[in-house]
C-alpha cells in the first residue's frame, strides 16, 4: 500500500486539538435558576473551577478520531498496485451499436462492458488520462482526454446504447487523431466483435476487451411489400437463425397495428428461411412483423433489438403507361398486371400514337425523336441523343453478368446470376446521365439514370435473347423500375434504410417538412431555398410518418421504415479475435500494472462513523423527541451541534 | 394577565373570603384562653381610680353615688388573638422571572398572606406583617378591624422583594422584638444555605404557634432543563456548573424529594404546621381547603 498524497497524513495532528477539546472545561450556558442550593449537593464534577480535566474514556471521542483517521487516509490517497489491460494515455472505444443490447451475458453485454471501462478507470494511474467514445452510427466522444475519474465515470455510466450499427472506421481515425504528439497511445476496444472487416490500421498499443458468450440469436433480416402482377400485395421477409441450434419462432404481422396473422416456423441453426404471404390486405399502410419465441422452447433468442421489422406498403404505380412493342407478350402481360398502370399499347409500325404518357416503354424500336416523359428502352435498336448504340455483341460468354450495383433501389432483390443472355446492344455515351446498374463483361445490360427532367433506364438486350423472362428476377426488375419511374415523391427510399441513415426529403411543394418519429416527437424542418432538407435523425428502428405542409395544411403524408437488418450486429456469435488492418486482436489480459485506488471507500467509511457519532450523540433527544425547555427558563438552551466537541 | 398584585380578581377573591370569615376563624385556642389584661368584656375584674383621659362610659356610677369617688370598672378582656406574617421577601421568591405573573412566589405567597391577614381582620384578631429583605424589613401593624384592608393592601403592594436574607437570623430576630406571641404564619421558599431550623426553634421557643407555608414553583420541584449549563443563583448570584442529562435530573428529583421530607419530619416533631404547595395552585385553594384541613383554620 503507498500513497498519493503522503503529505495529507499530516492532516493526523488534528487529533491533538480534538483530544485538547475532551481535556478542556466546557463552556457552558448560563442559566438563571431561583436557588442552586439544591444542586450544589448535585454536582459530579469536584474539580468545577479547572480549565483541565483528567481525559476519560468517550465513544464520541473514540468515534470522532475514527472519523479523522479515515478522511485522513482518504486525503492521502492510498492505491495499491493491480493488474490492468492498459494504463497511460488511454482511448476507449465502447461498443454501443444494436448487438450490444444482447443478453447471453447479464444484464447485458452493453452494461457489462460499462463496467469493464469503469474497472478500467478504477485502475488509472495518478497521470493517466482516459478519452472514451462511443461507437454508434456516429462516434460520439463521451470526454477528452481527462484525469478526472468521477467524470469519466459519469461520461461512461451515461452513455447509451444505440439500434444501428458502429461506424467503426470513423470511430478509429477519431481515435487515431488523439495519437499526434502523443509518445504511446493505448487503444482500448470493448466489444463484442462485430466489426466490418476492412478497417483501418492505426497507430498505437490496440487492446480488445471482447464480450458476449452465446450466438443464439433469431432475426428477421429482410421484409418488404410489393404488390406484383396487379394482384394482392405480397410480403416478403427473411428470418435468419445466427445460432448454433435449430430454432423455432413464432412470425407474427400485424397492419396498422392490428394483428394480422401468427405463424411458426422453425428456422435450422446457421440457416435463413424465406416467409411469402400474400394474402394481405391491399387498404393498410404500415407493418410491423415480430419474432417470438414459443412457449416450451428452450432455445433463447438473446437479442430483441432485430426480433422486430417494419414495411411501409404502397399501392401507387407508373401512372399512364404506353407500351410500343412487337407482340412482346411478357411485356405486355407484366405491365397490364401493374396496380395503378394504365396500360396503352401500340403497334411500332404505326408511330409513335398522340397523346402524353408517364412512361413510354419501347421495346427494339425507337421513334425518330424521343417524346417527353420517363422512358424505359429495351434493345434500342439504334442510337439517340442520349445514347451511342455502337453494335451487337452476341458472344454468350461475354454476356454473363459481371456486376450488379448494389443499394440501389433499381437493384433491389436482383439475382441475374442464373440469367442467360446470347446477345444485347453495345451502347455507350451514356456516363454523363446515367449509371450502369447491371453489367456484363463486355458492357451494361442496364443503364438508369434521369435525364432533363425525366428518368430514363435502358435494357440493352432483347427479352426474346435471354431467358430473363422466365427468371423471378423479371418481375423484381420491372418492379423495381415502375417504383422509381413513380412520379416523384419527397422521399427516395427503398423498402426501408438503416438506423442512423440521413435521409433527404424532396417536398414537391408547401413549405415545411414534419416528421412523427417512431416513439410519437415531433420534428418540424422549415424548407430552405434548395427545396430540399435532410432528416438525420432515424436512429430509433420504427415506421417515420413525412407530412408536407404548407402552413398549417398538409399536402402530403408519405413514410418510411427504418430497420436494422445487419448481419454484423444480428450476428451474436462471440468472436475470438477482430482485425483492425492485418492485424488480429484477441481478448487481452491484463498485464499492465494500474493502481487501485481507496480513498473513497475511506470517506465512505468516515461517513457511516459520522453518522453513528451523530446517532450516539442525539440518542437522548431520539428517545424524548418533544422534551423542551419551559417558556419560563431563565435563559435558552443552546441548539445542539452536529459534531460538538461535547463529553457524552 | 395582569402583573397587578390585587387585581380585581384577586380583590373579588378576598371579598368572598370576607363573607366565609364568620366561619373561618383563625387560632384553634380562642375562646379557651383568658387574657390576663382587663378589658372590655362584661366580666368584672376590679376597680382603678379613674385618671383623666378614661373612657367616662366605663365610670361606675353607682360607686361613685356611694363613696363620691369616680372608679373606672375594669373588666375582664376576651383574648384578642395576635395573628403574625412573616413573608419571605428574598430575590429567590420573585421566580419565575418570566412567564406566569400569578405563578410568581413572592406574588402568590402575598396574596395567601393577605387572604389569611384579611380573615384575621374581620375576625377581630390583632394582625402584624413583617416582610424579610435585605436590608430593611416590612412591618406593618399591629392592627385591628376591617378597616385595615385596603391600607394593608397598599402598603403590600408598595413592598418589593429584595436580595440575600439569612432567613434563620431574621426569624431570630423577630422573635426577639415581638413582646406578644400568637399565631404565626412564615411563607417562605425556605431555598436558604443556613436553613430555617434555628429560626422557628426560636419562635416556637417565645410562644409562637407556628405554621409554615412552603412555596415553591412547579421548575423547582421537576427541572425541564438540559444540557452543560452554569446555574446562576438569582438571591446569591453564586454560579454553579452541572451537566444535566436524565440521570442527573433524576437524581436533582430524588434530593428534591428527601429535602422535603425532611422538613415536613420536623415540623410534624415540633408540632408545626405544614404545607407546601407549588405556584400553579389556586391561592384560595390553600386557604378554604388546605389549611382547614390541618386545622389551622376552622
Amino acid at each position: 500500500m503507498s500513497f498519493i498524497t503522503p503529505a495529507a497524513l499530516a492532516m493526523g495532528l488534528l487529533s491533538v486539538p480534538i483530544i485538547l477539546m475532551y481535556m478542556l472545561r466546557l463552556r457552558r450556558t448560563e442559566m438563571n435558576i431561583s436557588s442552586n442550593f439544591l444542586w450544589q449537593q448535585l454536582v459530579r464534577d469536584r474539580e468545577a473551577n479547572a480549565p483541565w480535566q483528567r481525559l476519560r474514556f468517550s465513544w464520541l471521542l473514540l468515534l470522532q478520531l475514527l472519523i479523522l483517521a479515515a478522511l485522513v487516509l482518504a486525503l492521502a490517497r492510498p492505491f495499491q498496485e493491480v493488474k490492468t489491460i492498459s494504463s497511460g494515455r488511454i482511448v476507449l472505444l465502447l461498443d454501443a451499436s444494436a448487438s450490444m443490447a444482447a443478453t447471453d451475458v447479464s444484464p447485458s453485454r452493453f452494461e457489462q462492458s460499462q463496467q469493464i471501462a469503469e474497472a478500467l478507470v478504477d485502475t488509472l494511474g495518478d497521470e493517466d488520462t482516459m478519452t472514451v467514445i462511443r461507437v454508434a452510427d456516429v462516434p460520439d466522444v463521451l470526454i477528452s482526454s481527462s484525469q478526472d475519474k468521477s467524470a469519466i465515470r459519469n461520461a461512461i455510466r451515461g452513455a447509451e446504447i444505440s439500434d444501428s450499427t458502429g461506424d467503426w472506421f470513423a470511430a478509429l481515425t477519431l481515435a487515431a487523431a488523439g495519437a499526434k504528439g502523443v509518445e504511446q497511445l493505448n487503444v482500448v476496444i470493448v466489444t463484442d466483435g462485430g466489426l466490418p472487416g476492412n478497417l483501418p490500421e492505426i497507430p498505437g498499443d490496440i487492446r480488445v476487451v471482447l464480450v458476449g458468450e452465446e450466438s443464439e440469436n433469431l432475426a428477421i433480416t429482410a421484409l418488404a411489400t410489393r404488390a406484383v402482377g396487379g394482384g394482392e400485395p405480397q410480403l416478403f421477409a427473411q428470418i435468419t437463425n445466427y445460432g448454433t441450434q435449430d430454432a423455432e419462432t413464432i412470425f407474427s404481422l400485424s397492419l396498422d397495428g392490428e394483428l394480422f396473422s401468427a405463424q411458426r416456423y422453425a428456422v435450422p441453426a446457421g440457416q435463413h428461411i424465406d416467409v411469402l404471404t400474400e394474402d394481405l390486405p391491399d387498404n393498410f399502410r404500415e407493418l410491423e412483423a415480430t419474432l417470438s419465441v414459443p412457449s416450451g422452447s428452450n432455445v433463447p433468442d438473446y437479442l430483441d433489438s432485430d426480433n422486430t421489422a417494419y414495411a411501409v406498403y404502397s399501392a401507387g404505380g407508373a401512372g399512364r403507361v404506353l407500351l410500343m412493342t412487337p407482340r412482346n407478350i411478357f411485356l405486355s402481360e407484366i405491365f397490364s398486371s401493374l396496380p395503378g398502370v394504365q396500360l396503352t399499347q401500340g403497334d411500332p409500325a404505326n408511330g409513335l400514337p398522340r397523346g402524353e404518357f408517364d412512361l413510354y416503354v419501347f421495346d427494339s424500336w425507337l421513334p425518330a425523336r424521343l417524346p417527353d416523359g420517363d422512358l424505359f428502352i429495351i434493345n434500342p435498336p439504334g442510337s439517340t441523343e442520349l445514347f451511342t448504340v455502337t453494335g451487337t455483341i452476341e458472344n454468350i460468354n461475354r454476356a454473363r453478368v459481371s456486376f450488379i450495383k448494389p443499394d440501389d433501389p433499381r437493384t433491389e432483390f436482383l439475382d441475374f446470376k442464373n440469367v442467360n443472355i446470347r446477345s444485347f446492344q453495345s451502347v455507350r455515351g451514356f456516363e454523363d446521365w446515367a449509371e450502369t446498374m447491371i453489367e456484363a463483361e463486355a458492357g451494361p445490360l442496364l443503364l438508369a439514370g434521369e435525364v432533363n427532367n425525366r428518368q430514363v433506364a435502358i435494357l440493352t438486350f432483347a427479352l426474346q435473347e435471354s431467358d430473363l423472362p422466365l427468371q423471378i428476377a423479371w418481375p423484381v426488375l420491372v418492379s423495381n423500375l415502375t417504383r422509381w419511374y413513380t412520379p416523384p415523391r419527397a422521399l427516395d427510399v427503398g423498402d426501408s434504410i438503416a438506423p442512423g441513415t440521413a435521409l433527404p426529403i424532396r417536398p414537391y411543394a408547401g413549405d415545411s417538412v414534419r416528421v412523427t418519429l417512431p416513439n410519437g416527437e415531433r420534428v418540424t424542418l422549415e424548407m430552405g431555398e434548395t427545396a430540399q432538407v435532410a432528416f438525420a435523425d432515424t436512429n430509433r428502428a420504427g415506421i417515420y410518418t413525412v407530412e408536407i405542409r404548407d402552413g398549417d395544411r398538409t399536402l402530403a403524408t408519405e413514410a418510411f421504415a427504418v430497420n436494422l437488418f445487419s448481419p454484423l450486429e444480428s450476428n451474436i456469435t462471440p468472436r475470438e479475435s477482430v482485425l483492425i488492418g492485418t492485424v488480429a486482436f484477441s481478448d487481452a489480459v491484463r498485464e499492465d500494472i494500474g493502481q487501485r485506488e481507496w480513498w473513497r471507500e475511506l470517506a465512505v467509511l468516515g461517513l457511516i462513523i459520522l453518522l453513528v457519532e451523530w446517532l450516539l450523540y442525539h440518542r437522548a433527544a431520539l428517545r424524548k423527541p418533544s422534551a423542551g425547555v419551559p417558556a419560563f427558563i431563565g435563559s435558552r438552551l443552546p441548539r445542539r451541534r452536529f459534531l460538538g466537541w461535547r463529553r457524552s | 394577565m395582569s402583573n397587578v398584585l390585587f387585581d380585581p380578581t384577586t380583590l373579588r377573591k378576598l371579598e368572598q373570603l370576607a363573607l366565609v370569615a364568620t366561619q373561618v376563624r383563625a387560632g384553634t385556642l380562642k375562646g379557651e384562653r383568658r387574657s390576663k389584661k382587663r378589658g372590655t368584656s362584661i366580666e368584672f375584674a376590679d376597680y382603678r381610680d379613674y385618671t383623666k383621659g378614661d373612657d367616662l362610659r366605663r365610670v361606675d356610677w353607682n360607686i361613685y353615688a356611694r363613696l363620691e369617688r369616680p372608679f373606672i370598672k375594669l373588666l375582664e378582656e376576651e383574648e384578642d388573638l395576635s395573628a403574625h406574617f412573616i413573608l419571605d421577601a428574598s430575590a429567590s421568591m420573585k421566580w419565575p422571572e418570566q412567564g406566569v405573573f400569578d405563578q410568581m412566589k413572592y406574588v402568590w405567597a402575598l396574596r395567601v398572606l393577605v387572604g389569611l391577614a384579611y380573615i384575621s381582620l374581620v375576625s377581630g384578631d390583632v394582625v402584624s406583617i413583617t416582610g424579610l429583605r435585605q436590608g430593611d424589613n416590612l412591618s406593618w401593624g399591629p392592627h385591628r378591624g376591617r378597616a385595615y384592608l385596603l391600607p394593608m393592601l397598599k402598603d403590600m403592594e408598595k413592598f418589593q422583594p429584595r436580595g440575600h436574607i439569612d432567613l434563620n437570623e431574621k426569624l431570630r430576630e423577630f422573635a426577639l422584638r415581638t413582646r406578644r406571641a400568637g399565631m404565626c404564619f412564615i411563607l417562605s421558599d425556605l431555598m436558604c444555605e443556613t436553613g430555617y431550623r434555628e429560626g422557628i426553634s426560636a419562635l416556637q421557643g417565645r410562644g409562637f404557634e407556628v405554621t409554615l407555608i412552603h412555596v415553591l414553583s412547579k421548575d423547582e420541584i421537576d427541572p425541564k432543563i438540559s444540557g452543560d449549563l452554569k446555574l446562576v443563583d438569582v438571591e446569591t448570584g453564586k454560579t454553579q456548573d452541572v451537566s444535566l442529562d436524565d440521570e442527573m435530573l433524576d437524581l436533582y428529583k430524588k434530593r428534591f424529594l428527601s429535602w422535603t421530607e425532611d422538613i415536613g419530619m420536623f415540623c410534624m416533631k415540633r408540632g408545626i404546621h405544614y404545607v407546601q404547595l407549588d405556584t400553579s395552585t389556586p391561592w384560595e385553594q390553600l386557604i378554604l381547603f388546605e389549611l382547614r384541613r390541618l386545622g389551622v383554620l376552622h
